[in-house]
């Protein structure tokens, strides 16, 4: 509405607004690397599944300024769940995929209950000690999780009783990114919503919102519940379409990875969740692939360079080269 | 007993402090504090630096629970209650040095407000934009203040004098039944300060307002009645005229220069 005065007189004629354009957007660059890359479809299925991962970690950090090293705990709370529940209950997809959201929200609640009283380093420390626990746990218990073997042997049955999760992977591709997509749809709507504004509130001054009367505490709790089930379901995903779990979906370097990936893309805005994975996944991939022993310096390398000349991430060249047409247009 | 916040007889008081007591441990900060506050009270709270006018602040709005003594605001005790409810039963006090959210803008700082006001921020889907009534009433605060053109300002950019006019928007978007002003013209260059004066005297007239002031200037313009605070406890409380004639107060706070 005040943008409406100051931005929309020259903006309106420009662009056309066009609905659910980054849905389609990733929808299109999905078929477009199915087509590129039909030889390579498990990766880029990881590479979904962690996106969508990376996703529920920038509500938090990106959004919330909440950190944590613990975001692995919903996800392989989520994974083991929905092998389990394929295995014991049900072999539906989707009603698997659903479980392990409430499990990843389960989870957030019952950790956050208590760690969300403390702040800063007291809370980073706990999210690791939660997400050790769990991993600890499952590798206890081997007669359930299978421990150091992973979990296995459980079938997952067609989506809609129609698409075979086939040997090539292109069912569990497409499956994938329409739930990223609606996952995408779904947080850009929350953060732009009253909710989403309160969340940005608590970024800024947590004080400041208990001084406004917020029910800091709840938001909050909320919030982590929803980036919870959001790392759940990743989770979940990744057990269906890989059809393996292993203890490392509970590891604290899956934690530690996605913090890279979220900050080498760029916190707080959704699509640099996106780009950081896809770029630190490729990078990691063709970097191990010439030589496994290095790949980590790539990484580090591409990191530091990041975080050096461009603080806020990937996305900032973005803003660089948007600002760069702005310029060349006003000169016309 | 009248416990309804619907009748509300000018008479009933809004805030009521009484036998206001911190300790900790052995150390008392506050002790023996009454005061009460009516609908359209303009009261100063004045005293030397270490008074205890924070640690009155902070007992009052939640942030310290008391050791002793009773605060009701509209007849209920509510020294029981965590700083934020409070804030929603419309005790709410403003900022010394401005703490505002920076990084957003002017009208997102307001929208934060009302949104709490109306019991909205749990709106999940809708955006923003489309929630009624609610720029229309960002608006309306902005202009009351004369700070309509900053509304897509982010509020690290404004002036602090500006900022300090947000302070006081932010503080009057929750429609508070009792304001904490707490030194609302800080910090404000002498260019500025016409603004705020302003801005404070024209709050909104059934509002009990309690003003945490250093500045005697500001006091005497503005306050009806005054209320002194020394080592922790009330000296004295008057109107403007007895309490620079109080001999006492002179010699401990105002020196011989008023």
């Amino acid at each position: 509405m005040f943008e409406s005065k100051v931005v929309a007189s020259n903006a309106v004629k420009r662009h056309v607004k066009v609905p659910l354009l980054p849905e389609i957007c990733i929808l299109v660059a999905g078929v477009v690397c199915f087509y590129i890359f039909p030889s390579n479809l498990g990766f880029l299925t990881e590479i979904v599944v962690m996106a969508l991962f990376v996703l529920s970690l920038d509500l938090l950090l990106g959004y919330t300024g909440i950190a944590t090293l613990g975001q692995a705990a919903m996800f392989g709370a989520g994974a083991y769940c929905a092998g389990l529940f394929a295995m014991y209950v049900h072999p539906d997809p989707l009603i698997g995929l659903l479980v392990a959201g409430i499990i990843g929200a389960g989870i957030a609640l019952v950790s956050g209950s208590f760690m969300l009283r403390t702040h800063g380093l007291s809370f980073i420390i706990l999210t690791i000690a939660v997400a050790e626990l769990l991993f600890a746990a499952a590798n206890q218990a081997q007669d359930i999780t299978g421990g150091d073997n992973g979990l296995y042997g459980f079938a997952v049955a067609p989506l809609f009783g129609i698409f075979e999760f086939d040997f090539y992977g292109r069912t569990g591709f497409f499956y994938s990114l329409s739930i990223l997509a609606l996952a995408f749809l779904l947080m850009r709507q929350l953060v732009r919503s009253p909710f989403g504004l309160a969340a940005k509130g608590l970024r800024e001054d947590q004080e400041r919102m208990r001084a406004l009367g917020y029910p800091v505490y709840r938001h909050l709790m909320i919030i982590y519940a929803i980036a919870g089930s959001m790392a759940g379901v990743a989770g979940g995903l990744s057990a269906q379409t890989v059809q393996v779990v292993g203890l490392q979906s509970l590891s604290f370097t899956l934690s530690a990875e996605a913090l890279v990936m979220l900050i080498l893309g760029g916190t707080g805005r959704l699509y640099g969740a996106l780009i950081g994975t896809v770029i630190f996944m490729v990078v990691h991939h063709m970097a191990a692939a010439l030589d496994p022993s290095t790949w980590m310096l790539f990484i580090g390398l591409l990191l530091v360079t990041t975080v050096l000349f461009l603080p806020k991430g990937l996305m900032q060249l973005f803003d660089i080269f948007m600002a760069w047409i702005k310029v060349g247009r006003r000169s016309e | 007993m009248n416990n309804s916040i619907t009748s509300d007889p000018l008479a009933l008081p809004r805030l009521e402090v009484s036998g206001l007591k911190k300790a900790f441990g052995g150390l008392v900060v506050a002790q023996n504090i009454d005061l009460v506050l009516k609908a359209g009270a303009r009261t100063a709270l004045i005293g030397p630096n270490g008074a205890g006018k924070s640690t009155f602040v902070n007992l009052v709005t939640g942030v310290l629970q008391p050791s002793s003594g009773s605060i009701k605001l509209d007849g209920e005790e509510i020294s029981n209650l965590p700083q934020s409810a409070r804030v929603r039963r419309g005790l709410v006090r403003s900022f010394q040095v401005t703490r505002l959210f920076k990084d957003l803008t002017v009208a997102d700082n307001l929208r934060l407000a009302i949104l709490q006001l109306r019991r909205q921020s749990f709106t999940f889907l809708r955006r923003i934009e489309h929630v009624e009534g609610l720029d229309a009433e960002v608006e309306r605060i902005l202009d009351i203040l004369g700070l309509g053109d900053r509304a897509s300002s982010e509020v690290r950019g404004l002036a602090y004098g500006e900022q300090r006019l947000v302070e006081i928007a932010l503080v009057l978007a929750l429609k508070p039944r009792v304001l904490l002003l707490d030194e609302p013209a800080a910090g404000v260059p002498q260019s500025e300060s016409g603004i705020i004066l302003q801005a404070v005297e024209d709050l909104p007239a059934d509002l009990a307002v309690l003003l945490i002031e250093h500045d005697m200037n500001l006091v005497f313009r503005f306050a009806t009645q005054i209320a002194v605070l020394v080592s922790g406890e009330l000296l004295v409380e008057g109107t403007p005229e007895e309490i620079s004639n109080n001999k006492e107060v002179r010699d401990i706070y105002l020196g011989a220069g008023v």
